[in-house]
């Protein structure tokens, strides 16, 4: 049996590289976009206006332009500016960071409201018990606040996981969706090569949301209704 | 131990404005240490501000509040030192609600003052014992009534052995049936020889606790004596006025 004649029509292995990517991109862009989005709710949540102003213009900005139009500005606006100072920065780095800023935006916006939802007796509580900031921001704030935000951190990892497609325009990345466009030029088989990649976003999906309904139950085991 | 001379907390000529309200004017009060302070009056009247002001939860903007000789300011330093001899149970108990009973008692005596965890939980059991809560420390919050939980929130102020204890209204959020158990805790602790400053309406328990009644209204602290004479004796208007409605509630 040739290659040719396998169900994958030998796309196999470019298929399981493509899913690997796909995860790789995702899951490296949410690191970051988590470290952005930290970032970003501390200095909304700031006693200084400046740090809020900056934060504001940064999750307005993101959030009203396109992600696509982002990861090419990223590409060949940045990133080429970079490499002219004489910086190497490999197109993986710069697309996952460009991707990361723009989910970061997002998750600033759920972690502001997770902390905000925190009741202000909590606070009084760890100050008359004499905590240390760091203590009460380690100890009480962000178990809690991980609590309110993990809907929203959720919805915005399943994003995460379809936008890591779009780095495949920058030409010289083949994830899951663009070895399935290619499979399907190639075979003329374009329903059946699409459903392989819808299969694997979904396989994605229900992984996902299986462990993070898990998480949802450690966060709640304190909380009996 | 008997009351002694030196004052715990001193309150010299303190007030404090929302805006152009005075919630506090003028207020000068010493309590000694040991003593138990009962402060009631009416709502709006600035008791709980006024016990808010003892450890910092609110800054006052005129006077000087000092506590065991330490001036209260908005400076962490002065807060830290300050907050090291009070500690405090409020009204809607504020316990930590992700973490378990033992963990709410012990999270504070090992971070802040560094004791080793045998040693804070060994001290968090035997104060839950006192507050006659044994065995429940893998509880989490959301797991007890409220009057357990306030007694939690008792034990958890207690291990961080305070000279000084802040109680403000501690039975106001609870569910009737609750109020007396908690009571009882708070009466019990009378033996530990700490000063206590209490913010209630509960009058019969005030006669129980207090050594000495505060009475205030509108910012102004108005009569100040033992609870027997001011109960029994009131002498300006306005506390013969908010002892008769009390007694005229059903």
């Amino acid at each position: 049996m040739s290659p040719g004649d396998a169900p994958l029509a030998g796309y196999g292995d470019q298929l399981v590289a493509g899913l690997l990517l796909t995860l790789e991109v995702a899951l490296c862009s949410y690191a970051i976009g988590s470290l952005f989005g930290v970032l970003g709710a501390a200095a909304k949540l700031s006693r200084w206006r400046t740090l809020r102003l900056g934060a504001g213009l940064y999750t307005t900005l993101v959030r009203a332009l396109p992600e696509l139009l982002l990861v090419l500005l990223a590409f060949y606006l940045i990133a080429a500016r970079i490499e002219h100072v004489g910086v190497v920065v490999t197109p993986f780095a710069v697309a996952v960071t460009a991707l990361g800023f723009i989910q970061g935006a997002y998750i600033t916006e759920v972690l502001r409201a997770a902390v905000l939802a925190i009741p202000r007796g909590q606070r009084e509580a760890a100050e008359a018990l004499n905590l240390h900031p760091l203590t009460y921001l380690c100890r009480i704030v962000a178990p809690q606040a991980l609590r309110h935000a993990l809907g929203g951190l959720g919805n915005i990892w399943l994003n995460a996981t379809k936008d890591a497609s779009l780095i495949s325009v920058l030409g010289i990345f083949a994830d899951v969706l663009k070895v399935s466009a290619l499979a399907a030029a190639a075979t003329k088989r374009y329903v059946f090569f699409y459903a392989v990649a819808g299969v694997c976003f979904l396989a994605i999906t229900l992984v996902s949301t299986a462990l993070l309904d898990r998480l949802r139950r450690h966060l709640g085991r304190a909380y009996v209704t | 131990m008997a009351p002694t001379t030196e004052a715990a907390i001193e309150f010299a000529s303190v007030s404090k404005y929302f805006g152009d309200a005075a919630v506090l004017s003028d207020i000068t009060l010493s309590i000694a240490a040991g003593e138990r302070t009962v402060i009631c009056g009416p709502s709006g009247a600035g008791k709980s501000t006024l016990i808010r002001c003892i450890n910092g939860l609110e800054q006052h903007q005129h006077g000087t509040i000092r506590v065991s000789g330490e001036t209260v300011t908005r400076a962490a330093a002065s807060l830290r030192h300050v907050r090291a001899h009070v500690g405090m149970v409020f009204q809607g108990f504020n316990l930590f609600p992700h973490m378990t009973v033992l963990e709410n008692c012990t999270v504070a005596p090992r971070t802040a003052l560094g004791l080793p965890r045998p040693e804070a939980e060994a001290r968090a059991q035997a104060l839950l014992e006192r507050v006659d809560l044994p065995g429940l420390g893998g509880r989490y919050p959301s797991q007890l009534s409220g009057g357990q939980q306030q007694r939690v929130a008792i034990a958890r102020a207690l291990c961080m052995q305070p000279r000084i204890l802040l109680l403000d209204e501690p039975t106001s959020a609870l569910d009737p049936e609750m109020v007396q158990e908690v009571l009882d805790t708070i009466v019990g602790l009378t033996d530990l020889g700490m000063t206590m400053v209490c913010v209630t309406h509960e009058m019969s328990f005030a006669r129980r606790l207090a050594t000495r009644l505060v009475f205030m209204d509108e910012g102004r602290i108005v009569e100040t004596g033992p609870p027997a004479a001011l109960f029994d004796a009131p002498r300006s208007a306005r506390l013969q006025r908010f002892l008769g409605r009390l007694q005229a509630r059903p």
